[in-house]
């Protein structure tokens, strides 16, 4: 487990425990106090954990350009779509 | 079985592509992450269009282990992700990175059933609510591919502790259970922290 936690992956692991720490703070009345502004920030923070994990558990930098596009492309469309709704709805 | 004894077996050049897993599974992965995408959209519909009842029903749900199972599915990510290093590079026991992410997976179950039990037990049913039947609905769909991919992570290990390592299959098999993981990371925070009302 240890060396595990010491690679590369088991940084980028560290960091999705931490964002999902954050999200658990923001969300729970501590931290943003305006509705809209915290949930854009929740959905933020999520998309932001799913680039991560295509990035570094699928590997998909490694993988053809069509496919990291349609990944990224996904990611930020669903996080633009979401926190537009917030706003424009 | 020694690392010497194992061969891993790789396709021909010709056919090999830039595609971690069998192209055919990027579709179906892709067409489960859309579908997702429109469930999500519906969450954010139901706070906006019910604020109150959104507020209300959430909550009812307990934050801790919705934080907890998002921890488990993470750890099990990293360890299907080190598994898959551990095969390409023929070094360590991928064999136990799997049973960890198997042990993950049915942590998950065991969690989210407990949950249901308890919201259940309160009185709180699908058809409580619009909250709570999306709720279900879709924590239930999720469930469903935790169960699954326990299924392939299974399948997976069998591969790996036989001779003829598959990569593109252990490759495959792992995006999926990523995939199992990535959805999950986006409904909790939509579900149960995400604050109703326009402020």
């Amino acid at each position: 487990m240890r060396a595990v936690l010491n690679s590369s992956i088991g940084a980028w692991w560290m960091v999705l425990v931490a964002a999902t720490v954050l999200s658990w703070w923001v969300g729970t009345d501590h931290g943003v106090s305006e509705p809209r502004l915290a949930a854009s920030l929740l959905i933020a923070v999520a998309l932001a954990k799913v680039w991560v994990i295509g990035s570094h558990f699928m590997e998909l930098p490694s993988a053809d350009t069509w496919l990291q596009r349609a990944f990224q492309s996904y990611t930020v469309i669903v996080a633009v779509g979401l926190i537009g709704m917030l706003y424009a709805l | 079985m020694t690392a010497t004894s194992e061969r891993i077996v790789r396709e021909p050049a010709a056919e090999r592509s830039g595609i971690p897993g069998e192209p055919g599974l990027w579709l179906f992965l892709f067409a489960d992450l859309v579908v997702f995408a429109l469930m999500f959209g519906v969450i954010v519909h139901l706070r906006n269009d019910q604020p109150v009842l959104f507020a209300e029903s959430q909550s009812h749900l307990n934050e801790s282990l919705g934080v907890l199972n998002t921890v488990v599915l993470l750890t099990g990510s990293l360890f299907v992700a080190a598994a898959v290093r551990d095969v390409r590079a023929r070094v360590g026991r991928p064999d136990r990175l799997l049973l960890g992410a198997v042990a993950c997976g049915v942590l998950f179950v065991v969690v989210k059933s407990a949950e249901w039990a308890s919201t259940l037990a309160d009185g709180i049913t699908p058809s409580t609510n619009d909250f709570f039947g999306t709720y279900f609905m879709l924590t239930g769909i999720h469930l469903l591919h935790v169960m699954i991919g326990i299924g392939v992570l299974l399948v997976m290990l069998h591969n790996v502790r036989s001779r003829e390592r598959r990569l593109r299959l252990v490759e495959g098999g792992a995006c999926y259970w990523h995939l199992v993981d990535l959805l999950w990371v986006v409904l909790f925070p939509l579900l149960y922290l995400m604050p109703a009302g326009s402020g």
